[in-house]
């Protein structure tokens, strides 16, 4: 009995520690790091130029994703990771980890080890809108390429009388004050203050929700007149008898061909909020690790079949970095805060 | 088409995948810590290899097979897998002690394989109207669906009422804890951007039913050898007992089919509203009080658990909003696979919403199969002891509050809720409270912010605004009435034995 006793501890322990070991394959002590990868500056003894040797990847990494798993964040970076594992021949594992509005998650990357093995798919917008709330230091993190940069649009509900945005300004101009808009987020709240400064009418009323499928919900069910949401839910939107008013951005993008966009009536605003997905490193890390992860997205974004799963998904694509993403940054930076000020947030 | 659909559900390597699928799930479901939906949410990398037919309907295997999993621990060994056997565990726990846990088994498993057909029935005849009534319930409806809720407290309180609304306010609280979404305040969050998010419902519920419950078994030598009883009951007999009381068994499956189609309402309170449902129409209580062993109790939540996974599905498919955060996964899998749900869905790939819901009915088969002859060896958990179950539980009950979203403040708010959940046990509170009080608190709150502020905005009153709306009218009147009926129940029984003491006083 005693030996018995004695081997299902043992076979309880071990498998403990498995358990444990498992569960920090993904943490954020990065202890698994190979020691080969210990990069060395070789200077050559000819030419006055340091020679930096190319960064390899020799092990799995993980990407976090600041949002719960099956939000629309989340499934842009499994697409992204996929992909990824396929061209770089590691794996690449996503680690959900939301809260406070996607802060949580990147806070943690800013405290990791800058060894190239650490990257995560950030929403700049929701850190804007945190930086100005002073609960997050945009400067904390090293943001490399931006490869996703979606709009917002504006819905009206089945029963609404708005066909198009001209007639949605042309009610508020007439005084009508009973107008309310659903949103599910503070970075859609700005949105909403964007437009109304740019059409020249008061603030809309808002009324938050938990997230957009919530939003659909209320739009759909004429709870509310008017939604703030993503390109990705044009369809179902129609589908359900709402009405698209109009898409967000200063040019035309060809996914939403045919579709109607606030430019066409002279709205055209920037889309400092919306999707804007940046791959993002801890700070410190050596120019050949930022190199190497610019470089991979890059060849990601020419790949044929990653560009039709993201247009499928509904995803637009861009290719932002360097001084153009840091000036992109500021530039949007400063209008999200500027804005906040101005609503009062 | 459907030549086409039925080819692609009998094809042998998707019959395995759907098997492994509720396999997994029903393994899953019933290991205390984890569910069906981490399952799902750990093996969403694994699906984007298969086809998107493929992918959904082993996902959905497993959302099934875990609604049915958790009833097994919770039979067993009073943990429910989660939440959605709370209510399995109140019954079916002292049928085991009595030694009657391989009949309680058969209830759960029979129930559920029942109300899985309904409740795929359901997605399969009804999707369009269900979806158009689910569109109906915005924020007053909503608020008061929440309040229905809290009603049902009352049936679940056990003893002592008042322990059980002191039960709900501490979930309340616990729900607080974090930054109001709507203005951005900070409450109770001393600054800590962990505390900022809030606290959810997984850890809540991990403390509060497996954390508690074992911390208040370290210690107990007691060997569990003695509930094991060889039983002789047959399925068959347990089958009739079920569809004799097929009234029960129809009310039960309609609530969680009904209450599942409402997106963000919470999967447990569909199960709570069953069960106290029961619990209040029962006329066998006098003689098997509820919370001792009535196998109505488990037939109605058993039941409703997995009518819901057909109405969780409703609103995903046709509107192409998740009525929780499992359908959200299922979801992503099939954009991940360049498929949107919604109308989308059923205009451009029919045949993959089609084989995904008749694909469901034969996964509730499978669950069905799986789970009946499965009785036996499940109930030789009971020959284990104590002293080996508790240590096994608790790592994996930490492994499942840690895996969903990898964060270690949800570890340690579990285990805190663990020691505050063995004490509430010690003094007879009931834990099951806290769970719905935290999940309804949000629900309460902001709805009744929303539309406090839709009233504003169309310049009505509020009491105008909200009772202009006929659905509206119609809930407040079944709150009122549930209210009503769950306080009486308690009473009428507190004055009966009141008098049968007295009685037996004056013997």
């Amino acid at each position: 009995m005693k030996k018995g006793r004695s081997v299902i501890s043992i076979v309880l322990i071990v498998g403990f520690l498995l358990s444990m070991a498992a569960c920090n394959k993904g943490s954020s002590k990065e202890t698994n790091v190979p020691s080969t990868t210990k990069q060395s500056i070789a200077v050559s003894t000819v030419s006055t130029e340091p020679k930096v040797e190319e960064f390899k990847l020799s092990g799995p990494v993980s990407m976090i994703v600041p949002y719960s798993t099956g939000g629309g964040t989340d499934t842009v970076g499994r697409l992204v990771a996929q992909y990824l594992t396929n061209q770089l021949g590691q794996q690449i594992n996503v680690i959900n980890k939301p809260g406070a509005s996607g802060t949580v998650g990147i806070t943690e990357l800013s405290h990791q080890k800058p060894t190239g093995y650490n990257i995560a798919l950030c929403s700049i917008s929701d850190l804007y809108v945190a930086d100005y709330r002073k609960t997050f230091d945009l400067n904390s993190v090293d943001y490399v390429i931006q490869l996703v940069q979606n709009p917002f649009a504006l819905f009206a509900s089945p029963k609404s009388p708005y066909k198009n945005i001209k007639d949605l300004i042309d009610d508020v101009k007439r005084g009508n004050k009973n107008v309310a808009i659903a949103q599910s987020g503070t970075a859609q709240l700005i949105a909403i203050g964007l437009f109304c400064e740019k059409a020249g009418i008061d603030m809309l009323k808002d009324v938050s929700f938990s997230s957009g499928g919530e939003s659909q919900t209320a739009l759909l069910g004429n709870h509310v007149d008017l939604a703030c949401l993503t390109p990705a839910y044009i369809a179902n939107v129609e589908a359900g008898g709402g009405k698209l008013l109009g898409i967000y951005g200063t040019e035309k993008n060809t996914l939403y061909e045919g579709k109607p966009f606030l430019l066409e009536s002279g709205y055209a605003i920037p889309n400092a909020v919306g999707t804007n997905l940046i791959i993002t490193l801890p700070k410190g890390c050596p120019e050949n690790v930022r190199s190497f992860w610019k470089k991979a997205v890059e060849n990601l974004l020419q790949n044929q079949d990653f560009q039709q799963a993201m247009a499928k998904a509904g995803y637009v694509l861009v290719n932002l970095s360097g001084d153009s993403l840091a000036q992109s940054i500021k530039t949007n930076n400063s209008l999200v805060a500027a804005t906040m000020k101005q609503l009062g947030l | 088409m459907v030549i086409s659909v039925l080819q692609q559900i009998l094809n042998p390597q998707m019959l395995l995948l759907v098997l492994g699928g509720v396999f997994l799930g029903v393994v899953l479901g019933a290991i205390p810590g984890l569910s069906g939906t981490i399952g799902i949410a750990l093996l969403l990398p694994i699906t984007f290899k298969m086809q998107p037919a493929q992918a959904i309907l082993m996902l959905g295997g497993i959302f099934m097979g875990g609604m049915y999993g958790g009833s097994i621990t919770a039979i067993l060994i009073n943990v429910p897998g989660d939440l959605c056997a709370t209510c399995t565990a109140i019954e079916g726990y002292p049928l085991a002690k009595k030694g009657r846990a391989q009949e309680a088994l058969y209830y759960s498993i029979l129930s559920s394989t029942l109300g899985g057909f309904f409740g795929v029935a359901a997605l399969i005849l009804f999707t369009p109207q269900l979806a158009k009534a689910a569109l109906k319930f915005g924020p007053p409806e909503m608020f008061f669906c929440a309040l229905c809720g809290i009603a049902v407290v009352s049936a679940l309180s056990g003893k002592n009422r008042y322990k059980a609304f002191f039960a709900t306010a501490f979930g309340l609280l616990i729900s607080m804890v974090g930054i109001d979404p709507i203005s951005g305040v900070q409450r109770f969050t001393f600054n800590n951007i962990n505390v900022m998010s809030g606290i959810s419902v997984i850890p809540v519920c991990i403390g509060m039913f497996c954390f508690a419950e074992m911390f208040n078994n370290i210690g107990n030598k007691v060997s569990e050898k003695v509930y094991y009883a060889k039983s002789n009951i047959k399925r068959v007999t347990v089958l009739k007992d079920i569809l004799r009381q097929w009234k029960l068994l129809i009310k039960s499956c309609i609530i969680g089919t009904f209450v599942g189609i409402l997106p963000g309402i919470g999967a447990s309170m569909a199960i709570f509203l069953a069960y106290g449902e029961a619990k209040r129409c029962s006329k066998t209580s006098d003689v098997v009080p509820f919370g001792e062993g009535n196998v109505e109790g488990i037939i109605a939540a058993e039941s409703a658990n997995n009518a819901l996974v057909g109405g969780t599905m409703v609103p995903m498919l046709a509107l192409g909003i998740p009525g929780s955060p499992t359908a959200a996964m299922i979801g992503s899998a099939l954009t991940i696979h360049g498929l949107m749900c919604g109308p989308d869905l059923f205009s451009k790939s029919p045949d993959i919403a089609y084989v995904f819901m008749w694909g469901m009915l034969i996964a509730v088969a499978f669950m069905g199969l799986l789970g009946t002859f499965g009785v036996k060896y499940f109930s030789y958990i009971l020959k284990v002891k104590m002293e080996y179950i508790v240590p096994v539980v608790f790592v994996f009950a930490m492994f499942g509050t840690y895996a969903l979203n990898n964060s270690m403040f949800e570890l340690i708010v579990a285990i805190v809720l663990g020691i505050i959940g063995a004490i509430f046990k010690r003094f007879e509170v009931p834990c099951a409270p806290v769970v719905i009080g935290a999940v309804l608190s949000n629900m309460i709150e902001l709805n009744a912010r929303r539309s406090i502020t839709l009233s504003k905005i169309y310049g009505k009153p509020l009491l105008v605004y909200v009772f202009t709306r006929p659905l509206c009218i119609g809930l407040a009147v079944t709150v009122c009435v549930l209210f009503v009926l769950f306080f009486s129940m308690g009473t009428d029984k507190q004055k009966k034995v009141k008098k049968q003491v007295e009685d037996t006083m004056d013997e």
